[in-house]
C-alpha cells in the first residue's frame, strides 16, 4: 500500500521531497549537535534552545534586507512607488508593510551584484552566529551559578520572553506576519545556471558540514572532556581547578551560536522569516527528543536521531493531509502526543538512548603508548 | 484614563487564582523534589472544565469547581504513579524527572486541544479565546462606587472594561477558597500526625524513610491535593480571563517567578510573591501603556507576559533564597548578635 502511495507521487515531487528532507535533516542535525553540546556534553537542560534558533532567524530576517533596502533605495522606489505609495511618505514602515514589493525589487537588483550579495551572506551569517553567542551568554548569566532546576526554568522562562518580543515587535522581523529574506544567491541563476533549490543546497550543505567538522574537532580536544568533566561532577571538577561556571557560560555560547547559525540557514533556505514558526515543539521538544533517542553525549547520537526522527516526520506529514477529514481534530495533536509518549517511553525505556556515549580511552592513560 | 480601581480589581483576582497554583507548586517541589513544569496545564485542564460545565452540559458554573478539583487531582496522582514514581524506581537522575513533567505537559496540551477541536466542530461553540464572564453569579452590593463610573481598557484582554456596579462571584469566591485552602494546609501540616509525615518528607526524605513514613504516600496526597487545587483556580479563570488550550504555558511563567521570588522553601511567601508580582504586572502594564500606548506597531500591552520573565531574572540573580530566604539570614543575624552580647 505504502508502495503505491510513493508511486502516485510525480518524479519532480519526490526529488523535492527527497532535496527538502536532506535540508530539514542538516538544519536539525545543528540544532541538536547544539543541544548535545550543552546538554549532553556540559549538563546544562537547555529546554529554551528555540530562543537560539529564533535570533539567528531574527538577524537574517533584519540585517541583509534593511542593509540592501537603505544602499539601493531610489531604485527599489522608483520600482514600487506605484504599487505601494507608501514608501514615498514613510520608508521604514514601507519595508515591512510592502515586504513582498520590496523583496522582488532588491532580488532583481541583486542578480547581476555576486560579489556583494555574497558578501552580505557571510556577514549575516556571522552576525547572526554573533547574536546568537550574545544571547547564550546574557540568558546564562541569572542562573548558571543556580541549582540545574532553576536554570532549566529559567532558560524556558528567556526563551518565552525571546518569542514574545519576536512575535510582536514588527520592526524586528515582522511580527505574525513576517518578512522576506531577499536570495542573496540568486546570482547563480544567470551565471552559473543553478537554480533556487541547488543554491540553497549549497548554502545549507557547505554550512553544515563546515560547522559539523568544526564542532567534532572541539568535542574530541581535550576541551570535549573538560565539558564531560563538569557535567561528571561540578565539585570534582572544581577541585581539580576547573572553573565550572565559566565552562558552562562557554558552553551556552557555543551552543547558542550553532543554534543560531542553523536559524539563519533555515531562514535563507525558506526566503522567509515568520517569528510564529519559531514554536518550542519545533525547535526544543524535537531535538531534545532527537538527542535523547540518539544519546547524549555520544558522538554520533544527534546526528542518528536527528536524521531518523526528522525523515520519520516528513513522511508522515506527506501523508497526513489523507487523515484529516476522518476525524474531528486536527492531526497535529496526534503528533504532539506521540512526541510526549516518545519521550517518556525513551526515558522509562531507553535512558541513554540508541548509541550510548562510550568511555572514552586515553594513550597513556588507559594504554600504554607504543613505542 | 485609566480606571486604577478596575485595574487594581483585575490585579487581585489574577494574583489570587495564581496563588492556588503557586501554593500546589511549591508544595510538590518541596515534597517530590521536582518542578512541576505542568502545573499550569493542570489548570488549563479546570479552564476546559468550566467550558464543558456552563456550554455543553449547562449546568450551574461553580459545578465546575467541583468537577475540576476531582478530575485534576486524579489526573495528578496518575501523572505521579505512572511517570514520577516510574522513573523514580527506575533511578533516573533529577534532570530526567524535570523533562517528564514536560513530556506530560506536552501530552496533557495535545488532548485539551483535541477537545478544544471536537467542541468547535461538534457543539460549535468558540474554544480558543473564550470567555464565561457572563456565566459567573453577580453578588449584589457596590463593589466601588469610583469603579462605575470611570471608563478604561481592559489591558488583559484590550476591550473596554466592564464597570462592574456589582461585585462578579469570583472575586468573592476565589479569595474564599484560597483561604479555606490556607487554612486546611496550616491545619493538615502542623495538626495532624500525617502533616507531620509531610513536613517530615520535606526536610529530607531518606530520613522521615528510614523512621517509617511513607514516603510515596506522602507524595501521592500532594499531587492528589495540588492538583485538585489547580483545577479549582483553572475553573475560575475563564470567568474572568480569556482561555485557550495553552493558557498554562503562560500562567506557568508567573508560577516559577513567584516561587522563586518567594522562596521554594515556603507557602506563606509565595502567595506574598504571588500578589506582588500580579500587581506589579497588570498594574504595570496599564501604566506604562498611558505612557507608550504602542511598541513596535503593537499595543504594549502585549508585551505583558514579559514583566513577571523580568521579575523572575531579577530575584534569579540578586536574591536566589527568595524573600523567605532573606527573612530567614535577618532572623539568623538577630539572634547572633543578641546571643554575642550574653556569650
Amino acid at each position: 500500500m505504502i508502495q503505491d502511495l510513493v508511486l502516485q507521487l510525480p518524479l519532480e515531487g519526490v526529488i523535492n521531497f527527497i532535496v527538502n528532507l536532506v535540508f530539514f535533516v542538516a538544519v536539525y542535525i545543528l540544532v541538536a549537535t547544539a543541544l548535545n553540546i550543552q546538554y549532553g556534553y556540559t549538563g546544562i537542560p537547555n529546554f529554551g534552545l528555540a530562543f537560539g534558533v529564533a535570533v539567528g532567524a531574527y538577524v537574517t530576517g533584519y540585517v541583509p534586507g534593511r542593509l540592501l533596502y537603505s544602499m539601493y533605495f531610489e531604485e527599489v522606489k522608483a520600482k514600487i512607488q506605484t504599487m505601494c505609495p507608501a514608501i514615498l511618505e514613510n520608508p521604514d514602515q514601507a519595508y515591512i508593510r510592502c515586504n513582498i514589493f520590496v523583496r522582488n525589487a532588491l532580488n532583481e537588483i541583486i542578480k547581476a551584484e555576486p560579489g556583494l550579495s555574497t558578501a552580505l551572506l557571510l556577514l549575516t551569517l556571522v552576525i547572526a552566529i554573533g547574536a546568537g553567542a550574545l544571547m547564550g551568554l546574557l540568558a546564562s548569566v541569572p542562573a548558571i551559578r543556580l541549582r540545574v532546576d532553576f536554570l532549566m526554568m529559567s532558560l524556558i522562562a528567556i526563551a518565552e520572553g525571546v518569542r514574545i518580543v519576536g512575535e510582536n515587535y514588527e520592526p524586528l522581523a515582522g511580527g505574525t506576519l513576517g518578512v522576506t529574506v531577499p536570495a542573496l544567491l540568486g546570482w547563480m541563476e544567470p551565471m552559473l545556471g543553478l537554480p533556487r533549490t541547488v543554491q540553497s543546497f549549497i548554502l545549507v550543505m557547505s554550512a553544515t558540514v563546515v560547522t559539523m567538522a568544526l564542532i567534532y574537532l572541539m568535542l574530541r580536544s581535550p576541551y570535549g572532556r573538560l565539558l564531560k568533566a563538569v557535567r561528571e561532577s561540578e565539585d570534582a571538577a572544581l577541585a581539580v581547578g576547573i572553573d565550572v561556571n565559566r565552562i558552562k557560560i562557554e558552553a551556552m555560547i557555543i551552543g547558542t551560536a550553532v543554534a543560531a547559525l542553523a536559524g539563519a540557514i533555515y531562514s535563507f533556505y525558506l526566503g522567509n522569516v515568520v517569528p510564529t514558526s519559531y514554536t518550542r515543539y519545533d525547535w526544543t521538544f524535537w531535538p531534545w527528543l532527537m538527542l535523547l533517542l540518539g544519546g547524549r553525549g555520544s558522538e554520533i547520537g544527534a546526528v542518528v536521531g536527528a536524521a531518523g526522527i526528522m525523515s520519520l516526520r516528513r513522511v508522515i506529514s506527506v501523508y497526513k493531509h489523507s487523515f484529516s477529514g476522518l476525524l474531528p481534530f486536527d492531526v497535529i495533536w496526534l503528533e504532539r502526543i506521540a512526541l510526549g509518549v516518545a519521550f517518556l517511553v525513551i526515558m522509562i525505556f531507553k535512558p541513554y538512548g540508541l548509541f550510548p556515549e562510550k568511555p572514552f580511552r586515553l594513550k597513556g592513560v588507559h594504554e600504554l603508548p607504543r613505542e | 484614563m485609566v480606571a486604577w480601581g478596575a485595574v487594581a480589581v483585575q490585579a487581585f483576582i489574577y494574583s489570587t487564582l495564581i496563588a492556588f497554583l503557586t501554593m500546589g507548586f511549591n508544595l510538590t517541589y518541596q515534597t517530590a523534589r521536582i518542578p512541576n513544569w505542568a502545573h499550569g496545564t493542570f489548570a488549563a485542564v479546570g479552564v476546559f472544565m468550566t467550558l464543558w460545565v456552563t456550554r455543553v452540559w449547562e449546568m450551574p458554573t461553580y459545578y465546575s469547581v467541583i468537577f475540576s478539583f476531582i478530575v485534576v487531582a486524579l489526573i495528578g496522582v496518575a501523572v505521579y504513579l505512572g511517570v514520577i514514581y516510574t522513573l523514580k524506581r527506575a533511578g533516573a537522575p533529577e534532570i530526567l524527572l524535570l523533562i517528564s513533567t514536560i513530556a506530560v505537559d506536552i501530552i496533557l496540551i495535545a488532548v485539551l486541544n483535541i477537545q478544544a477541536d471536537y467542541i468547535q466542530n461538534v457543539h460549535k461553540l468558540n474554544s480558543r479565546g473564550f470567555l464565561l464572564r457572563e456565566e459567573d453569579i453577580v453578588i449584589g452590593f457596590n463593589l466601588d462606587q469610583e469603579i462605575a463610573l470611570e471608563e478604561g481598557v481592559d489591558i488583559l484582554l484590550n476591550i473596554p472594561l466592564i464597570p462592574p456596579s456589582t461585585a462578579p462571584g469570583v472575586l468573592i469566591v476565589a479569595p474564599i477558597l484560597l483561604l479555606g485552602f490556607t487554612l486546611f494546609f496550616l491545619f493538615l501540616l502542623y495538626k495532624t500526625k500525617f502533616g507531620m509525615a509531610m513536613r517530615a518528607t520535606v526536610e529530607n526524605p531518606d530520613l522521615a524513610e528510614v523512621v517509617g513514613v511513607n514516603v510515596d504516600m506522602v507524595n501521592l496526597v500532594s499531587w492528589f491535593l495540588t492538583g485538585g487545587m489547580a483545577g479549582v483556580a483553572g475553573a475560575l479563570l475563564p470567568l474572568w480571563f480569556r482561555s485557550y488550550p495553552a493558557i498554562g504555558s503562560l500562567i506557568i511563567i508567573n508560577v516559577f517567578a513567584a516561587s522563586i521570588l518567594g522562596g521554594v522553601r515556603s507557602l506563606s511567601m509565595a502567595i506574598i510573591a504571588t500578589y506582588i508580582i500580579g500587581y506589579v504586572e497588570i498594574m504595570g502594564t496599564a501604566w506604562i501603556s498611558t505612557i507608550i500606548p504602542e511598541i513596535g506597531g503593537v499595543s504594549t500591552a502585549s508585551y505583558r507576559p514579559l514583566i513577571p520573565l523580568l521579575l523572575l531574572i531579577f530575584a534569579l540573580m540578586f536574591i536566589p533564597e527568595g524573600i523567605y530566604g532573606l527573612l530567614e539570614k535577618y532572623r539568623e543575624r538577630k539572634i547572633k548578635a543578641r546571643t554575642e552580647g550574653i556569650v
